[in-house]
């Protein structure tokens, strides 16, 4: 079974969604810092992450994604946000782009756990 | 302007912005340009309907008397080498083989000087079919375009790294409108053959827009089962040629064909069945769902599968009463009833569209293919009345596809809550599909009086087949109409969903939905200025009454259905009830319905069996209608050669 990092410093999105990853028979794995995250991934490199865009009140989330991308291009990346109203107007016509962000899914939250939960079964490489 | 100019407007213009639009890289300007251009045509579409007024049918070439001439063949090469090319450069083999052989046709018969003249003064042919689709293609081909500037920015938002050409897409709709108005206005077949190979690349183009493994494999499948159909096409012209008259589509279909004509009526008929989509070729509209829902949308509702039913519906009175007429009335219906049974068991609402898609055609081209001015209205009808509410539809899965991620039925329960508005459109679209006084209920109603009308054993059949498929897409259309009806308290935050879907998304979705009401509304005069004349002119048939409705009967259950979405919201603002997760027994793994098994295994429980799970097997049953269509369907190519 996967092993999946989740990035969110709200403890309520991790607790939930921690459950409903765990139901699928993955394990998972949280932090809620873009320090942990990155080092967590250099050391045990995961199967999937899940990260929030706002991270300490910044959106610390979206140079992380950029970072792991960077160096792990093949690993899966799923940002459940809430980013969307404290995006600025730059960030906005940015993201019209494709590829402004290199992950595979942006979605934004309230996101059903039955449908993250399916999401991260498709990204997921096929299971040996 | 005359009826001849405004035509070959409606075809230009499309075409026009199509090619303006690819140039164009800048978002604002690219909106610009597609809200301007839809308005534009479906501007012209409504002056070319008023410029032909309420005649039964005009002929007419292009303006200022210019003959096709080789422009035809120019533009077979120009396809068959872009086909050819983009093949090879996926190593795809078929689709190559398919177009060359078609081309090779068409350079045989121009190099053999086996083609005949066309009478310049009868390449076109407007009547009220030609009306009918006109007005569906200009008008929910606009909305569809325009929706899609709200989609696909939602769409790019949620899948970043999907590398997909906007610039090429938006381009791509407006030349698959041009093709579509330029075949159901064609009435020398090799032109309406190019307009016809236009929209199947047009689809194969926009099926594998994401350009993932998954959907250029569908994108291929579906060119290469048009092109299939495309030969047989190509196959009927070179049939044609040497009869008199033989490639002038209206003294073709003037009447029951000749044994001589049969066959090349056969091979229109096999072109036509793929086009729509009707098993044993239903796969290619399946795998087409994995492409944008704009795109589904198009496809479904306005163009491509509309297509085929076209032609279908204009070989009707030649098809009258032969063994090929009634061969492919059972493509149809077997398609009808398969899809159907298919459809009760897919959870993926998508898919689920889809399948009642393909079942709905194949009613309209059972109705074709017996061939009597009661089913010919009944097709045409449900042309109409099928592009307006599954446009919508499709449109409106799209908008919550990009807001709950999500297209899997089973998340859709209290969309009303969650999503009120949309919800109603949503409901709007379903009642469209199949509660009274909209249209297509109506159609089937007619349908079954004129089988009953049909002698001997055939009748009794499709009478049977009508009953038990219609029941079925009244089980899944209530299913999905539940689903979203049921309510549940929503968090603010969880409503704020809804503010999520654009201005394009409300105002396009909002006028297919006013559409289908008053369309529903006046479904008395659709059938007494359009679709009656139609019906009766097409088979030269002596005239009768094919609807009789009371007004207020029709208030009374329009009125009934608006009440729906509020008697459901009335019960949610009034909670007297408690909300209870469900209780099983046994050790529950966790909150999401999963409980521990034996032996340590987990298990997902269903307290429910909306799909029909362990009763009906819908893969099995898929394929059990490609099988038994594919059988009719080589009857009837055989039944076409061979019997007369």
């Amino acid at each position: 079974m996967a092993h999946i990092l989740l990035v969110d410093d709200d403890p309520i999105a991790v607790a939930t969604n921690t459950e409903a990853i765990e139901t699928l028979g993955h394990s998972v794995t949280s932090t809620s810092t873009t320090a942990e995250a990155i080092k967590f991934v250099r050391t045990d490199t995961p199967d999937l992450v899940v990260m929030e865009a706002v991270l300490g009140g910044k959106f610390g989330g979206l140079d992380l994604a950029r970072a792991i991308a960077a160096d792990y291009p093949d690993l899966p990346l799923i940002m459940l946000t809430q980013a969307d109203q404290r995006l600025t107007n730059h960030e906005l016509a940015n993201e019209d782009r494709e590829g402004w962000i290199p992950v595979r899914r942006y979605l934004e939250k309230p996101v059903l756990t039955d449908v993250l939960v399916d999401e991260i079964d498709h990204l997921l490489p096929e299971a040996e | 302007m005359s009826l001849p100019s405004l035509v070959a407007a409606l075809v230009a213009l499309p075409a026009v912005v199509g090619a303006i639009l690819i140039l164009i890289t800048r978002t604002p300007l690219r909106n610009a340009l597609v809200v301007i251009g839809g308005v534009a045509i479906a501007i012209l579409a409504v002056a070319t309907v008023i410029s032909f007024g309420n005649t039964s049918g005009v002929f007419f070439g292009l303006p200022g008397g210019l003959a096709p001439g080789k422009a035809l063949i120019a533009v077979e090469i120009a396809l068959t080498i872009f086909v050819v090319v983009i093949s090879l450069m996926n190593r795809r083999f078929l689709a190559p083989l398919l177009a060359v052989a078609q081309l090779g046709i068409s350079l045989y018969l121009e190099i053999a000087g086996k083609m005949p003249e066309p009478d310049p003064s009868r390449l076109f042919w407007f009547d009220r079919l030609s009306l009918v689709m006109v007005l569906v293609v200009g008008l929910i081909g606009p909305l569809i375009c325009i929706n899609a500037i709200g989609y696909m920015r939602a769409y790019h938002r949620a899948s970043p790294m999907i590398v997909g050409r906007r610039t090429v897409f938006f381009s791509l709709l407006f030349v698959f409108l041009a093709g579509m108005f330029g075949l159901v206005v064609s009435n020398y077949l090799p032109m309406m053959l190019v307009f016809w190979e236009i929209t199947t690349i047009c689809s194969f183009l926009l099926i594998g827009y994401t350009r993932t493994d998954e959907t250029i494999g569908y994108a291929f499948r579906a060119l290469n089962m048009n092109l299939l159909g495309g030969l047989g096409f190509g196959l009927a012209i070179v049939l044609l040629s040497n009869q008199p008259n033989g490639l002038d589509l209206a003294k073709l279909t003037a009447g029951p064909a000749s044994a001589a004509l049969l066959p090349a009526i056969a091979l229109l008929a096999f072109a036509g069945i793929t086009k729509s989509a009707q098993m044993p070729f239903s796969s290619w509209l399946i795998g087409a769902m994995y492409a944008p829902s704009p795109t589904s949308a198009l496809l479904h509702s306005s163009t491509m599968v509309k297509a085929g039913v076209f032609l279908l519906l204009r070989l009707s009175p030649a098809m009258s009463g032969s063994t090929v007429g009634y061969l492919v009335a059972f493509v149809g219906m077997l398609t009808f009833l398969f899809a159907s049974l298919t459809a009760v068991t897919e959870q993926n609402t998508k898919k689920v569209l889809a399948y009642s898609t393909i079942g709905s055609l194949g009613l309209i081209v059972g109705c074709a293919g017996i061939g009597t001015p009661e089913l010919a209205w009944v097709g045409v009808m449900i042309i109409i009345f099928h592009a307006l509410a599954k446009g919508l539809l499709f449109l409106v899965i799209g908008t919550i596809e990009n807001r709950l991620y999500t297209k899997n039925m089973e998340n859709f329960d209290a969309l009303l809550s969650l999503m009120p508005r949309v919800s109603i459109l949503f409901m709007i679209g379903i009642a469209g599909m199949f509660i009274a006084p909209f249209g297509v209920v109506i159609a089937k109603w007619t349908a079954i009086r004129a089988f009953l009308e049909v002698p001997g054993a055939a009748g009794a059949a499709l009478i049977l087949i009508m009953a038990f498929g219609s029941s079925l897409t009244i089980f899944y259309w209530g299913k999905l109409l539940i689903k979203v009806l049921s309510a549940r308290r929503q968090t603010d935050y969880e409503r704020s969903i809804e503010s999520r879907v654009s201005r394009y998304e409300w105002i396009t979705e909002g006028a297919m939905a006013v559409g289908v009401l008053l369309a529903a509304g006046g479904v008395g005069v659709i059938s007494d200025q359009v679709v009656g004349p139609y019906a009766l002119s097409a088979f030269s048939a002596t005239p009768r009454v094919f609807l009789a409705l009371d007004p207020v009967m029709l208030i009374v259950m329009l009125s009934t259905v608006l009440l729906l979405p509020f008697v459901a919201l009335f019960s949610w603002l009034r909670p007297t009830y408690d909300h209870a997760d469900f209780y099983a027994s046994g050790r529950s793994a966790n909150v999401g319905h999963v409980m521990g098994a034996a032996l340590g295994g987990i298990k997902k429980v269903t307290l429910r069996n909306y799909y029909l799970d362990g009763v009906i097997d819908g893969a099995l049953m898929f394929r059990a209608g490609t099988v038994a269509c594919g059988a009719v369907l080589v009857a009837m190519v055989t039944a076409g050669m061979v019997v007369r």
